[in-house]
């Protein structure tokens, strides 16, 4: 009962303490948005550039075109043995007829399809490997090009463009470590700036915190109520930088399709499948960043 | 053996050898090399009304810091109801702080509560019941003659009616000490006044009260025991009498 008494009472003169103080709450709640926003458009920018990257690489196979020479089931042997290795994710074998069918799909004259038909068909038969890495293709191909394969194998595929691939993957390489680096250098800026708030939200009641130690106030009604207020800058703060972050995003997307043309990247979907995961990440680090600052202030004010 | 009062944690047991409060040899000396207690000892009896005189910079307000244990001594020792504070664990300071009612010259008042909710304040930070906090504010605004004013902010009150908000927020837990630090130092001499005979009127009740002050006129006329200190030292101690030379 004096449990329930004292929990109400603290709340209540935290809930009160964030009224009254109606100016400082503000600047702290701005502050905690500011923060959370600046945390979690980074966490959620390097996320969708992962995912872009992911996008990009894992349209990166490799096809190994094979004499016609080579019997099938000596083909269909390579299929079993690569499929049997643990850095490859799947191994399809395509048949003259496949690579036909394959043929007519490509975005080519008509005049050119027509030259291969059914009953001539020049086309290879080819396995078409995607590894569960991409920097892996290369080891694969390599292993293609050994001289045992040399009277077997007619062409790589990744062999003209694994220039292209290369600077692919040092550029996806690149960006993420800058895109990391960045985001670790603005959350450190946030984060000083959330603590300082925090510490000047307290320091400025220090004449209150006199008070309750004169008055004899027990520890939990010192601090308690200082960490409701706390929790309510989080809560707000939460509020604000989702909004904001949705508002935002919808933005960029459009300014993305309309510019850059990338229309493979929903982000208002994005948003919306994490939703919880995006609220309950900001209410922790909130929570986690205004606690700690809240307390190591109040340590720093209290003499008991 | 020691007694413990099971809620609050701290000695209940009047000492049989020492008075209420004890000061055994208390220097205190600051960081910046500045003497502010030298050597100290005197003892204050339960319900005596004890006037700490001495210009400024006597050692008036550090005697009242170590009493409260804001501040601990360099050397000697303090004696409050048998217990020497500078041994109470932090835990125990809410409980030690409830036992002895302070009063400011600046009054310390919380500005965004009204009167009567700097009081309950003190009561709900103390964790009173809220049946005790009904009975107990309005009694306490009664004794301090504030009744009419319980739901005015202190920035609309006068110099004297904020001391004695002050003065009914330390007496809110029924201390057994008060202690004044220069209580009437922002008040003209006929508002002074009402704040002495308060003081006085809850020293007749068994409270003890020790009042800091450099004003010779309340002292005269207080006509009580006179603690006097200067430089650090204590230069004269007599029982009853004036503020002196």
């Amino acid at each position: 009962m004096i449990g329930l008494v004292k929990l109400r009472r603290i709340i209540f003169l935290g809930l009160r303490n964030f009224y009254r103080n109606g100016w400082l709450s503000t600047v702290a709640t701005l502050m905690m948005s500011l923060t959370l926003i600046i945390i979690t458009s980074f966490v959620v920018f390097n996320l969708i550039l992962s995912s872009i990257i992911n996008i990009a690489k894992n349209k990166i196979d490799l096809s190994v075109y094979f004499k016609d020479s080579v019997s099938e089931t000596e083909i269909i042997d390579y299929q079993v043995k690569l499929k049997a290795r643990a850095d490859i994710e799947t191994v399809e074998y395509v048949n003259k007829e496949k690579a036909l069918s394959y043929f007519k799909l490509l975005p080519i004259k008509s005049e050119i399809k027509e030259l291969v038909k059914p009953e001539d068909n020049i086309l290879p038969r080819s396995l078409k490997i995607k590894t569960k890495d991409p920097e892996d293709i290369a080891t694969i191909s390599e292993y293609f090009s050994t001289p045992a394969f040399e009277l077997r194998v007619d062409h790589i595929s990744t062999k003209d463009n694994q220039e292209v691939i290369d600077r692919l993957l040092n550029m996806s390489r690149f960006v993420r470590w800058v895109g990391g680096l960045v985001s670790i250098l603005f959350i450190l800026i946030a984060l000083v700036i959330i603590v300082n708030t925090i510490r000047l939200t307290i320091f400025a009641r220090q004449k209150e915190l006199e008070v309750m130690q004169l008055v004899g106030a027990s520890w939990s009604f010192i601090r308690l109520p200082f960490l409701v207020e706390s929790v309510m800058y989080v809560v707000l703060a939460t509020t604000i930088s989702t909004l904001v972050l949705f508002i935002g995003f919808r933005i960029i997307q459009s300014l993305a399709f309309q510019y850059l043309s990338i229309t493979e990247y929903d982000l208002e979907k994005f948003l919306v499948n994490h939703i919880y995961v995006l609220i309950g990440w900001q209410l922790l680090t909130g929570l986690f960043i205004s606690l700690i600052s809240t307390i190591m202030s109040l340590r720093k004010y209290l003499k008991i | 053996m020691r007694a413990f009062n099971k809620n609050t944690k701290v000695d209940v047991v009047e000492n049989k050898n020492r008075s209420l409060i004890s000061i055994e040899n208390v220097t205190k000396n600051y960081t910046s090399g500045i003497v502010a207690l030298d050597c100290i000892s005197f003892a204050i009896y339960e319900g005596e009304f004890v006037s700490l005189v001495g210009p400024s910079g006597a050692g008036k307000s550090t005697i009242i810091k170590l009493l409260i244990r804001e501040e601990i001594p360099s050397h000697g020792q303090i004696f409050i109801a048998n217990r020497n504070i500078a041994t109470i664990k932090r835990y125990q300071m809410p409980y030690f702080r409830r036992k002895i009612g302070v009063v400011f010259q600046d009054y310390k008042l919380l500005d965004h509560k009204t009167v009567a909710e700097n009081i309950v304040f003190a009561l709900e930070v103390s964790e009173a019941s809220d049946e005790e906090i009904k009975n107990r504010v309005p009694k306490i605004l009664n004794l301090v003659g504030l009744m009419d004013r319980a739901d005015v902010f202190p920035n609309s009150l006068s110099g004297g009616e904020r001391q004695r908000v002050s003065i009914a927020r330390a007496l809110v837990h029924s201390p057994k000490i008060l202690i004044a630090d220069e209580p009437t130092g922002n008040l003209d001499p006929v508002t002074s006044q009402d704040v002495i005979n308060l003081l006085r009127k809850i020293n007749l009740s068994g409270t003890t009260v020790i009042l800091a002050t450099h004003n010779k006129e309340i002292v005269d006329q207080i006509n009580q025991r006179v603690v006097k200190l200067e430089k650090g030292k204590l230069i004269e101690d007599r029982k009853t009498g004036g503020y002196g030379r």
